[in-house]
């Protein structure tokens, strides 16, 4: 089984190898069976990779440990369902993982864009091979999963027990998915390029589509990561700033750019060189993200322990962006604007302030991620910067992108008059300020929540508005107050579907806002029988039960919790101990309300009984997870296509203005 | 207006609602608070990147007890920074100091900022002047006068509600 998944291996490289060569050469020579060839050996690379995944599975359940990977990876007492995690748990199999994923994105992809963009697609096509090309280089010739020992191990050596949580069935897959997905935008683009003028705002239609989807991944992997963090790292705490989780965060900011920025290519014709350059500097962040995450040189908790793969991500990294930015300085002539800026104020302007804003963030975030390897060169330390810096640095920034989020969408395109600009933001800041106000008066004290709930409050207050005022005005057409709200959002689905997402937004920062200034901490030591007290909860230790597993011993404490004169039950917080790989995992037990988090976890059990717990009181954290679901249906709202019965045709064909018909027909 | 009215104060209930949590900070007292703000400025020397607050490993369990006594015997939060660079070296402090290479931390972010407002006021100015010119070659028999802004505005309004649609 394992041979066939490396014969699968080898083919899979040599067609990649084909279908870039093949797919540039039928861009080139404009040949279209060189790039349906180049298409359908593409297509075929996917069930062979299929294939090589399967027995990469098949021998994890098997238990095969003559497999070098599945030894590292996995032992007997493993259960079977981790035979999935386990698989891209390690550096060699994560790659097959990617892999695998991309290839099925791509080949879904390339169907997609073969139909809609002739000029754009064999370039992209070719694009995509040589980024799956890379992959399967790197898996056949440094890091197989499938190689096999010379001699065959009993055992295996067993997951690395932090891995052993239902989060990490979905959290890493989609983290992994979203990172590799940027290339599906960024190839559409360089494909673009590479077509020329025939490529120019052809597009944009798909770069957005692919550039939304790659968006959608990557925010589901991050937020998956921080639940996952929040309910197993034991700390009470969701994001760390940690190197891994930064170099996640910062393609994620470059996408969030991107997928705005293409809208003002998409409506006006403009931004045709900056959504260039987002897509490409997103590509190249999330390369560099897979290159910490694979042994870079900084620090982390999520590293693959491996040495040199990184650099050779990095190296690929530093190649693509030359590249990429070569080809964009060649091509440049094609990507000049169509219309230029009416006025300073208008809706353009804040897609470029919110854009630039995005890579600041970005910046800060590189900046305070490498900068152990600054100060390594430099002054021989290795200074780390954890989360004070970041919170410090960049909570001021995203608190003015929130803001730029409640006024870049009241302004018009091209040019806001002060009358219009008062009209919109009237009532917004009215309630801004009466939300400053009560926020005062009922107790908060830190100026940076105030500051940001209240711009918060403008944020939701402009998409309401716009919502109430839309609905109004099709109810007095005489459509029923429901129907009338429906039809709203169906009408201009990127539109209504974006301001879906902006309320997921605010939600997110009113409870990452909320917990990290009004969280309450308390590490109290307790034996059997003790009650402590923090704020309205009661929480009394009643014992803790030991259990022996093979591999590690569970301790789980029973609490009775009241919550005021309201009997809330018992919370189980366990820790586990590892002895073989000397981890502990704790699981805190949570008791969530709308309003705040009960958390409790145990940090250490003692021998004479005495345990010391982490208490914690996290306010508005439940938000934080309910933003997920709101922000996904947002995004699938704003994607789906407008169904043609119901539109009035007003938007100009995709083909421009300016394009040049001989050019077109040849 | 009517419907303004319920929104903004359906909006204020809400915002009431969340704000009833700032009583949460009565909960601890301040020495906890100290204790739990050096936990998280410290880092766990032998767990990259992590904070003593964080890791759940053996040493990181020890410095937050060491904190905790410091913090009982009244040091103040210098002197027991002070106490694990000494015994660590800067490396210790999560947070970058203002002196030495971490000040670099500390500066690049705002030049980064200054850059950005830079490029952006550059690139509008560049879109501006592009666009004035652009309207001057191509008048198509219009000159910029031949319609008031305020007809301008009118004009570009109803093209926004018919495309928005």
């Amino acid at each position: 089984m394992v041979e066939l998944g490396q014969i699968a291996l080898i083919l899979s490289f040599m067609i990649a190898t084909y279908s870039t060569v093949v797919g540039f050469a039928g861009g080139m020579l404009n040949g279209r069976d060189l790039a349906a060839s180049a298409r359908w050996g593409f297509y075929s690379i996917c069930p062979l990779l299929l294939l090589a995944t399967a027995s990469l599975i098949y021998a994890f359940v098997t238990n095969d440990f003559s497999v070098i990977y599945v030894a590292e990876n996995s032992n007997l007492a493993m259960p079977k369902a981790y035979a999935w995690v386990a698989f891209y748990s390690g550096n060699a199999g994560s790659l097959l993982y990617i892999s695998v994923a991309f290839s099925i994105m791509a080949g879904i992809a390339i169907r997609v864009v073969n139909k809609k963009l002739p000029y754009t697609s064999p370039y992209a096509l070719g694009v995509m091979s040589l980024v799956l090309l890379f992959f399967l280089a790197v898996i056949l010739f440094l890091a197989n999963p499938l190689d096999r020992h010379q001699m065959p191990l009993e055992d295996g050596q067993g997951m690395n027990p932090l891995l052993i949580h239902f989060g990490m069935f979905i959290h890493p897959p989609f983290q992994m998915l979203g990172l590799i997905s940027v290339a599906l935008p960024f190839s559409i683009a360089i494909g673009a390029l590479l077509a020329g003028r025939g490529g120019r705002d052809e597009w944009v239609d798909q770069g957005r589509l692919w550039g939304m989807l790659s968006w959608l991944l990557l925010t589901t992997g991050l937020l998956l990561g921080a639940w996952w963090a929040y309910t197993i790292l034991g700390w009470g705490g969701y994001w760390a700033w940690d190197p891994v989780e930064n170099s996640a965060l910062m393609p994620w900011l470059g996408m969030t750019a991107f997928v705005h920025s293409i809208m003002v290519q998409k409506r006006r014709g403009m931004f045709r060189m900056w959504n260039m350059v987002l897509i490409i500097v997103s590509f190249a962040m999330a390369q560099m993200g897979m290159f910490i995450n694979r042994g870079g040189p900084v620090p982390s908790v999520h590293s693959f322990a491996e040495s040199t793969m990184g650099w050779i991500f990095l190296a690929v990294m530093a190649v693509t962006l030359f590249i990429s930015l070569s080809i964009f300085i060649y091509r440049y002539d094609t990507l000049r604007s169509r219309s230029g800026l009416d006025s300073m104020i208008s809706r353009e302007s804040a897609f470029l302030a919110q854009n630039v804003l995005f890579l600041l963030i970005a910046f800060v975030t590189l900046w305070g991620t490498i900068f152990p390897i600054f100060s390594e060169a430099v002054d021989d330390t290795t200074m780390t910067i954890g989360q004070p810096f970041f919170n410090k640095v960049n909570g001021p920034l995203m608190i003015l992108l929130v803001l730029l989020m409640g006024i870049g969408p009241v302004l018009p395109w091209r040019k806001a008059g002060w009358g219009s600009i008062n009209k919109m933001l009237r009532v917004p800041l009215i309630v801004a300020f009466v939300v400053l106000l009560s926020s005062l008066i009922s107790g908060i004290n830190q100026y940076w929540v105030l500051i940001a709930f209240s711009v918060c409050s403008v944020s939701v207050t402009t998409v309401l508005q716009e919502m109430i005022s839309g609905t109004k005005a099709r109810h007095a057409h005489g459509e029923k107050w429901a129907f009338a709200f429906f039809s709203l959002l169906g009408a201009n689905r990127p539109r209504y579907g974006g301001y879906i997402v902006h309320l997921s937004i605010v939600m997110l920062a009113i409870g990452i806002t909320a917990s990290s200034f009004y969280d309450v901490q308390k590490d109290v030591v307790m034996k059997p029988g003790d009650s402590e007290v923090l704020g309205k909860y009661t929480f009394t230790y009643i014992e803790v039960s030991e259990k022996s597993f093979p591999d590690r011993l569970e301790e789980t404490a029973k609490f009775e919790v009241w919550s005021g004169d309201k009997y809330i039950g018992y919370m189980y917080p366990y820790r586990a101990v590892y002895p073989e790989f000397q981890i502990a995992a704790t699981r805190g037990a949570i008791h969530s309300t709308v309003l705040e988090d009960f958390y409790l976890v145990p940090s250490e059990f003692m021998e004479d009984g005495e345990a010391v717990f982490r208490v914690l009181i996290n306010p508005l954290v439940l938000w934080m997870w309910a933003s997920g679901p709101v922000l996904v249906l947002g995004t699938l709202v704003s994607l789906s296509p407008n169904s043609r019965k119901h539109r009035k045709r007003v938007r100009l064909p995709s083909m421009n203005m300016d394009q040049n018909p001989l050019e077109m027909a040849k | 207006m009517n419907l303004k009215m319920i929104g903004l104060l359906s909006l204020q209930i809400v915002f009431l609602n969340f704000a009833c949590f700032a009583s949460n900070t009565n909960f601890v007292s301040n020495e906890e608070k100290k204790v739990n703000t050096l936990n998280s400025v410290l880092m766990c020397p032998v767990c990259p990147g992590e904070s003593i607050d964080q890791s759940q490993n053996e040493i990181a369990t020890n410095m937050r007890k060491i904190v905790k006594g410091f913090v009982e015997e009244g040091k103040s939060e210098e002197e027991i920074k002070d106490y694990f660079v000494d015994k660590y070296g800067p490396v210790i402090l999560l947070e970058p100091a203002t002196s030495g290479i971490s000040m670099y931390a500390w500066i690049v972010p705002p030049i980064a900022l200054g850059f950005a407002v830079l490029v952006v006021v550059f690139a509008v100015s560049l879109m501006r002047r592009r666009q004035k010119s652009a309207a001057e070659n191509h008048t198509y028999g219009l000159t910029e006068d031949s319609i008031s802004e305020e007809e301008k505005e009118k004009y570009f309004s109803v093209i926004d509600r018919i495309s928005n649609e």
